[in-house]
């Protein structure tokens, strides 16, 4: 083929999803994954969306009939690895969420997301915290700062909007010391643990989900969100592999 | 949710900010509002009063969509008690009438009906603290009948309606319920009429059976209140929040009284609501209250939640003592008994939110702040996790994949054909889900051909997809690779060659075999494959990841490729012709890329592909042909160099 040695590329949404795995497994959290069109119950029910609560108006779904849906959220594998598992647990799935949407800069119809969830018997919002920290400082370099306000996700409680902050000097200029929204995340429902096999009582755990395109786009400065399945190769290219 | 700042001080001792009993600044009040209760969007200044732009949470609606809700929520975050507060007076329906009645159809979704009558009312404008209040937040001004009953669903969360009593049918208005009748119409206030099914709720004249208003949505014009109107009834009712939700879609029709029933305001609410407006109309609009009618139930239950100091401190990770959950609660106005260190919480009647341990833990956690929260890492496990099988062999396809110079993209899972069809769909070439890799493979394919010379590649574009198919016998996780050949000759021989390569690299890599390609992919099953795979005790070493350069936009307009050979004598560097090439075209040449290079009789020959593409518009030939002819002109004064 060509004279020269090849260039490796890597798809920022492969490198994101590898760099998240290597930084979770290390915390001990096992990747999961789930199918794409999901069942009504994984995706709504077993979370703790009731079928008449105004959260199902909240997110657009593509149905593809009565009981199947592409799957809203990859918080529907967090539903599976519950009801799969006993007691302390965990889990760390990334993959390809659905919301039927009208398309725009930060909006697309199919996305990645970050799912990530711990139970045990004292496992707290305080370990949260503590966590994310961990993965952004990593994730994206430099000293980070979280802070929580109250936001509300149905398979959780209580919910928390999560924002970051990175400080530090090897920090990019567009980032440092600003406040970023970055995640929703709480204390998986009682109801979510119950329906899943896990007695409430006894053990508890937090959850948090996140998209990955807008990690991407954070990172590398990227600032349209369609572009990371357009397959346009000159926005591939420019990502290419290194330690 | 608009929220006037001068409302809002209403309920406080003091309007002066930073004073005993009032409110901070609405900055500072917005600030405590984001980090203890919802968003706050922004504030802006109307007619000298700041609105606050307040996104309620869902949890919270039932509560906190009014102005009296959000206040009650800053006494709690700031604890500064209330001036006054209207949901902790005592409410009864005096004097009771039986001038009006009121008849409730079971089958409809209203569970309790109560109207006031007043007689003798002058409907004219509003006055000017009214208006200003309704226009601070983006109402318009009607007639201080109407005005009464929206300055009062903004005030305490409460939506009522007022009719013409004098045009109801027979000698006492006589108010009922029923679901309408399929294609049944009603014209609405403002003039449109809509067509209702047989799961609607309508209040009616029960003399005629005229319908009257749609239950929790909108009035209708039949009974409206005009400049002439002297006698009114005034309505307040439950409806259920789920048929109320529904109605609202199906009609299109979300109103700012539909969004509060849905959201299953408080049974109890009901009553405040009716005494509040026939009490604002008589002070405004004057006339005499001949008392109340009401049909049905109210609910009244209230969750009793049990919690411990322990459990509190638990979840959250802060350790929080019974003190101050004690004196949080009393701040919230939660009543509660405390039994050997269980505390038995109930919340005031307006919150419907307080209904189990975590929700009380939460009120504690938000309250104290989550800035307390201190943050701890989880416990170092015992032993590694175990491997995900098929992320890791993903991963080691792509890497053997990668390592070949063959791009990844990630494609679009909705397509215009496939096995599954979605039931809603964003459009007629997005309405079914993938059933192979391969099309989309193909067309991304088509437009890399198209950039083949901006990219930097001259004899083949080489690319890969790992994603999920569906099709009538799964979903499964396919690999896809596909290769175009650049030119006609011996394409299919050489796209065969090229796949062939890339499919051995593949099976030493796996050590397994994999299907043949076809034409210009190679497709296959990674769930299958990996069935057939030895179990792996570790991940590779995740050395791959993206370095990290700042993304740049690609250009959105056409490129010009030019061609250009140099004879240069012996000992002359390739760079030495770029720079004068670079000198000449600036920033258009996107790239320079050097494709051939051969001696003799003492010359070299450099030839380069030239790409030029502007950011700013699209590049005649004569704009690139002004630049060749420097560069070309710069070369042939050079001695010995010469254009081939």
């Amino acid at each position: 083929m060509s004279s020269h040695e090849d260039p490796q590329y890597v798809h920022p949404l492969t490198g994101a999803i590898r760099e998240i795995v290597a930084i979770f497994s290390d915390m001990g959290f096992e990747v999961a994954s789930g199918p794409e069109l999901e069942t009504e119950h994984y995706n709504f029910d077993a979370l703790n969306v009731a079928k008449d609560h105004p959260a199902r108006d909240m997110q657009d779904t593509f149905w593809v009939d009565d009981t199947h849906v592409l799957r809203t959220h990859d918080t529907a594998v967090t539903a599976r690895k519950i009801e799969e598992n006993d007691g302390e647990m965990r889990y760390l799935s990334c993959g390809k969420a659905y919301r039927n949407e009208a398309t725009d800069m930060t909006h697309e119809a199919q996305f990645y997301q970050v799912d990530a969830f711990a139970i045990g018997e004292d496992v707290s919002l305080a370990h949260l915290k503590g966590t994310l920290e961990t993965f952004f400082s990593k994730f994206l370099g430099g000293a980070v700062e979280i802070r929580f306000r109250p936001g509300f996700f149905p398979f959780v409680e209580p919910g928390v909007e999560v924002d970051m902050r990175l400080v530090g000097d090897d920090v990019p200029e567009r980032l440092k010391g600003k406040w970023i929204e970055i995640l929703g995340a709480g204390m998986l429902h009682p109801n979510v643990l119950r329906t899943g096999g896990i007695d409430p009582d006894k053990y508890q755990g937090w959850a948090f989900g996140g998209g990955i395109e807008r990690l991407c786009m954070l990172k590398w400065g990227i600032d349209d969100v369609r572009i990371f399945h357009s397959g346009d190769l000159r926005f591939i290219q420019q990502f290419v592999a290194g330690k | 949710m608009k929220i006037s700042y001068e409302w809002l001080q209403t309920f406080f001792p003091s309007v002066r900010a930073g004073e005993e009993g009032a409110l901070p600044t609405p900055d500072e009040l917005a600030e405590t509002l984001v980090f203890h209760a919802y968003e706050v969007e922004g504030i802006e200044d109307v007619n000298g009063t700041s609105v606050l732009d307040v996104d309620v949470l869902p949890n919270r609606a039932a509560d906190s969509l009014s102005h009296r809700g959000i206040a009650r929520e800053a006494s709690t975050l700031l604890d500064i008690p209330m001036k006054r507060d209207p949901l902790r007076e005592d409410i009864e329906l005096v004097p009771t009438t039986d001038s009006v009645a009121v008849s409730l159809d079971p089958k409809a979704s209203c569970s309790y009906y109560a109207a006031a009558h007043i007689t003798g009312v002058k409907v004219g404008k509003s006055p000017l603290w009214l208006k200003q209040r309704l226009e601070a937040i983006g109402q318009k001004s009607i007639n201080n009948v109407v005005d009464a009953t929206n300055y009062v669903m903004f005030e305490l969360g409460r939506p009522t309606h007022v009719f013409d009593a004098q045009k109801f049918a027979g000698e006492n208005p006589h108010i009922g319920t029923r679901l309408a009748k399929r294609g049944e119409k009603i014209s609405l206030l403002g003039g449109d009429e809509v067509e209702l099914s047989d799961t609607m709720t309508l209040i009616i004249d029960a003399n005629s059976d005229v319908p009257i208003a749609i239950g929790g949505i909108k009035g209708g014009a039949h009974a409206e209140v005009d400049s002439n109107t002297v006698d009114i009834i005034i309505e307040t009712a439950n409806f259920h929040p789920k048929q109320t939700r529904l109605t609202a879609q199906a009609l299109k029709l979300r109103t700012d009284a539909s969004a509060r029933f849905e959201n299953h305001i408080a049974d109890k609410l009901a009553q405040f609501g009716v005494v509040a407006v026939a009490e604002l109309i008589v002070e405004l609009a004057g006339g005499e209250l001949k008392g109340y009618a009401a049909a049905g139930e109210l609910n009244t239950e209230q969750s009793v939640v049990e919690v411990t100091a322990d459990e509190a401190s638990r979840l959250l990770g802060v350790a929080i003592d019974e003190a101050t959950i004690e004196s949080i609660l009393e701040r919230l106005q939660f009543v509660f008994e405390k039994e050997g260190g269980v505390f038995k919480v109930t919340a005031p009647f307006e919150r419907r939110d307080i209904n189990i341990r975590q929700d009380v833990i939460e009120e504690i956690g938000r309250v104290y702040g989550y800035n307390k929260i201190p943050s701890q890492q989880l416990t170092v496990p015992e032993s590694e996790p175990k491997v995900n099988k098929k992320f890791a062999y993903a991963e080691k396809i792509r890497k053997t994949l990668s390592g070949m110079g063959i791009a990844e993209v990630y494609l679009y899972s909705l397509r215009d054909s496939g096995d599954i069809a979605l039931l809603n769909s964003l459009a007629s070439d997005k309405d079914h889900l993938r059933s192979n890799l391969a099309a989309g493979i193909t067309e991304s394919l088509d437009k890399g051909e198209k950039q083949m010379p901006l990219l930097g590649l001259y004899d083949a574009v080489r690319i890969f997809e790992i994603g999920n198919v569906f099709t009538n016998e799964g979903e499964y996780t396919h690999v896809c690779i596909g290769v175009r050949i650049a030119g006609t000759k011996k394409r299919e021989e050489r796209t065969q060659q090229v796949l062939g390569e890339i499919r051995n690299a593949l099976m030493e890599e796996l050590g397994e075999s994999l299907p043949e390609a076809t034409n210009e992919v190679l497709e296959f099953n990674l769930d299958e494959l990996t069935e057939s795979l030895p179990e792996l005790d570790a991940y590779d070493e995740a050395s791959l990841v993206c370095t990290g350069t700042a993304y740049v936009a690609a250009s959105q307009y056409p490129f010009v490729l030019r061609d250009i050979a140099v004879w240069v004598p012996g000992g002359t560097g390739a760079s030495e012709v770029k720079e004068i090439v670079t000198k000449h075209a600036g920033e258009l040449l996107k790239r320079n890329d050097l494709f051939d290079e051969f001696g003799k009789d003492g010359r070299v020959s450099y030839a380069f592909h030239l790409v030029f593409q502007s950011n700013e518009e699209t590049l005649t030939d004569q704009k690139v042909g002004v630049i060749m002819t420097a560069i070309e002109a710069e070369i042939e004064d050079k001695k010995d160099w010469e254009i081939r």
